[in-house]
């Protein structure tokens, strides 16, 4: 106990000395997240309110729709809790710097172990710990529960995030057993971005929006639809158990089942301990396998290219290699296909003013293109990591490394774009004007998406950084969001009028439409979209050019 | 081939490198001794384009590296101490993408890949991905990528640190073989003894600035000692 004692005051002792010491970075990084904190909780609240209070209005089954609802969340938070601690555990348990110092201390397995769980169960729950405070606090304004019953429901979370992590932790000390750490890392980040994609898919496909004014059978079908299964060996099953059972009857019936769960907590958090005494040490002493050695082809054929093309080779390879890629283009999928299910599920009246729901359609396109580019594009030169010194003393100059990445990822989202574009127009079946102005609009974001995306990037760099994707929630994330919105607001204030025009003249006949007018006004965002683009690819490769490695 | 003219760097209030001046002539093998701190991967760094210089100026083969930079980068290869290489990549990939790179001709990749591939055994490790390799085996990927595209000029820094004593026998032979055809070699250890064993010329810095430079024979003449350790010592506690 002295030594657990010991080693916690030494993760303590770091968390203090990283607090202290403030600079700059890290007193803009709090203070934005703490603003984003701010917006977060009340944004929560009122989308659940809004959920909880539609679903309770329907008549008879209010409450069995709420419990549905819950329960099918519940069982999505547990595969995340179980997912996210798979993901975290490998980093935590294998790979930390400091593995090597605390196995070669004397202090057994299971205290290191321990400590490391904390870690872990930290590490994998914040996130839906405080997405409960809000979802709970809009429950008890609709299901009218007091301040103790919001509480023991808060508290018995506790069981809950112990049983999934340590389901996550047992899973992984068995497959670092027999499998490489980083493989297996991968593996789960993949399967982790590909079940919260399906999960967003197939929560939008229920089509929730049908409740209002839905008769019987149709809510009858959507309840039918939010299948959670419940069984005694699911983690949901019993956090559900006491949440309906403190909701319904009060914080006593809610006792037995939550002192059922705490003592299933801690029998598993004990066995995994156990688990961990027997095949901790052997997993992490083998956790770096070299690959199977793989002779070479007798003879190895070298393909000469240029500098452009072994440039694009090594980014391809780098994107189909790299699963936290893989993760950001199974979003943008997700993305694409949630917009363009909204726009096939748009009511037909809507459709009278689609020349409108058009234009707005253009604006709707940048904020994915956007969205997508500071996922994708933004932390692309910082994921030349610490090797960016074969960048700078390579024989090529920053200046083309830069125009490189700037032509390589325009190219990949001026595709994207005009994928959802084009699909998106047929679905709406608009005038080929429109359709003209629209696919122009799309080129000239995604121009910009690419160009700011890549010269911001530069700008930001951070070579040490351990997971470049995080620049998004940095200050780098935050201005590039700012940029692309603002060139999105110019382009539709000065696109506005050309529509307004275009649908008075032809749908409503109310005036004769000279397109000549509105010429003036394009050169003037193509202008705004080169002048961004190029002032921030100019900034970039300054930083770049002067950056020391 | 290699001259530094008044170099310097500043770090805010600190005085990194103080107004280096040194030439070494083709064919010579330069080892840059100090102790931790001297200055000498601040001026390996410099030299190599990665850390702005505050003052002065570095010539390779008379280029300028801040008026012709990409002519400049074509006639070095640079070793850091620490291989970082870019992981997700396969050993074979990233000899493919340095050689495209440095504009390497097929055939003259292919007398220089069989070679050195061989010689430094790697032709088991080729197709394994860099993520997966030791210190020593991205020392030695690296090595050989900077041997395929020949340079005229290679800066080492701590090039031996991480490889196994085979390979760091066959490096030092293959230094003076190719010292001998001509090729510079700027080459900042730690270890006195290879620096006995290797260079032919030996800079001695401390706290940025040269305090002694020669070659081994002279170095020894004029502190009159036959230990370059010896040496070492007594001139860098001198300048305490």
């Amino acid at each position: 106990m002295n030594k657990l004692n010991l080693l916690l005051n030494f993760y303590f002792l770091q968390i203090k000395n990283n607090i202290s010491v403030l600079n700059r970075e890290k007193i803009i990084k709090t203070t934005l997240f703490l603003l984003f904190a701010g917006f977060f909780f009340p944004v929560i609240y009122y989308l659940f309110l809004f959920i909880f209070k539609h679903f309770y209005t329907a008549q008879i089954i209010g409450p069995l729709l709420i419990r549905k609802l819950l329960s099918t969340f519940y069982m999505t938070f547990s595969v995340m809790i179980i997912l996210s601690s798979m993901v975290a555990a490998i980093p935590v348990l294998y790979f930390s710097r400091e593995m090597d110092f605390l196995f070669s201390c004397p202090v057994k397995t299971e205290t290191i172990f321990i400590i490391k769980y904390f870690k872990i169960i930290v590490d994998s729950c914040w996130m839906i710990l405080l997405m409960v405070i809000p979802i709970f606090a809009a429950y008890s304004k609709v299901l009218k529960i007091d301040i103790y019953q919001y509480l023991f429901i808060f508290i018995s979370h506790i069981p809950f995030f112990i049983v999934c992590v340590s389901m996550g932790i047992f899973l992984i000390l068995f497959l670092i057993k027999y499998f490489p750490g980083q493989g297996i890392r991968n593996f789960v980040i993949a399967i982790y971005g590909f079940f919260l994609v399906a999960f967003l898919i197939y929560f939008r496909m229920l089509e929730p929006e049908k409740l209002t004014g839905a008769d019987f059978n149709q809510i009858m079908e959507l309840v039918r639809n939010l299948k959670a299964p419940d069984n005694f060996f699911f983690p949901h099953s019993h956090l559900m158990k006491i949440v309906n059972n403190v909701t319904y009857s009060g914080i006593f019936s809610g006792i037995l089942p939550f002192f059922i769960f705490t003592f299933i907590s801690i029998i598993l958090f004990i066995a995994v301990i156990y688990v961990a005494k027997i095949w901790y040490f052997e997993g992490f002493s083998k956790k770096v396998i070299f690959n199977k050695e793989k002779k070479l082809k007798s003879v190895f054929i070298f393909k000469k290219t240029n500098e452009f093309i072994t440039m694009l080779k090594k980014d391809i390879k780098y994107l189909i290699r790299d699963t936290t890629q893989w993760i950001q283009l199974v979003f943008l999928f997700g993305i694409i296909f949630l917009y363009l299910f909204n726009i096939y599920k748009l009511p037909a009246d809507v459709f009278n003013l689609k020349e409108v729901i058009y234009f707005l359609n253009i604006g709707f396109i940048g904020l994915v293109l956007s969205a997508v580019g500071a996922r994708l594009i933004l932390p692309i030169i910082s994921m030349e990591g610490r090797s960016f010194w074969i960048i700078k003393t390579m024989p090529v100059s920053i200046k083309k490394y830069v125009f490189y990445k700037v032509i390589i990822y325009t190219v990949f989202i001026i595709i994207t774009g005009l994928i959802i574009s084009i699909l998106s127009l047929n679905l709406l079946k608009t005038h080929k004007l429109i359709n003209f102005i629209t696919i122009f609009s799309t080129i000239l974001i995604t121009f910009v998406v690419a160009g700011c995306g890549i010269g911001l990037g530069a700008v930001f760099a951070d070579f040490k950084i351990k997971n470049p994707e995080d620049l998004i929630t940095g200050i780098a994330g935050l201005f590039y969001m700012f940029i692309t919105f603002l060139f999105i607001a110019f382009l539709l204030y000065l696109e506005a009028g050309f529509v307004k025009d275009y649908y008075l003249s032809r749908i409503l006949k109310f005036k004769e439409f000279h397109i000549e007018k509105y010429f003036f006004n394009f050169i003037i965002i193509v202008i705004i979209a080169f002048l961004m683009v190029g002032f921030s690819v100019w900034a970039g490769i300054k930083k770049l050019e002067k950056l020391e490695v | 081939m290699i001259k530094l003219v008044n170099l310097t760097k500043k770090y805010g209030n600190l005085l990194a490198v103080n107004n280096l001046n040194l030439e070494i002539k083709k064919g010579e093998i330069f080892g840059f001794l100090g102790p931790n701190g001297a200055g000498k991967t601040t001026t390996i760094k410099m030299i190599c384009g990665l850390v702005s210089i505050t003052k002065g100026e570095v010539y390779i083969d008379g280029i300028n590296l801040e008026k012709k930079p990409i002519e400049y980068k074509k006639k070095f290869a640079y070793i850091p101490d620490k291989p970082f290489i870019f992981e997700k990549l396969r050993g074979i990939e990233y000899l493919e993408f340095i050689a495209n790179l440095y504009d390497v001709n097929k055939n003259k990749f292919k007398e220089l890949f069989d070679k050195y591939v061989k010689l430094f055994e790697m032709e088991n490790y080729l197709n394994d991905f860099i993520e997966s390799y030791s210190h020593g085996m991205s020392q030695k990927l690296l090595i050989i990528d900077s041997l395929i595209h020949s340079p005229d000029v290679f800066i080492l820094d701590e090039p031996m640190v991480g490889l196994d004593p085979r390979s760091i026998r066959l490096l030092k032979e293959e230094f003076k073989r190719l010292a001998e055809n001509g090729t510079t070699i700027f080459m900042s250890t730690h270890s006195i003894d290879i620096a006995e064993d290797v260079c032919t010329t030996v800079g001695i810095i401390d706290k940025g600035q040269i305090i002694e430079i020669g070659s081994l024979k002279e170095i020894k003449e004029k502190n009159k000692s036959e230990k370059l350790e010896e040496i070492f010592f007594k001139l860098t506690e001198e300048n305490e």
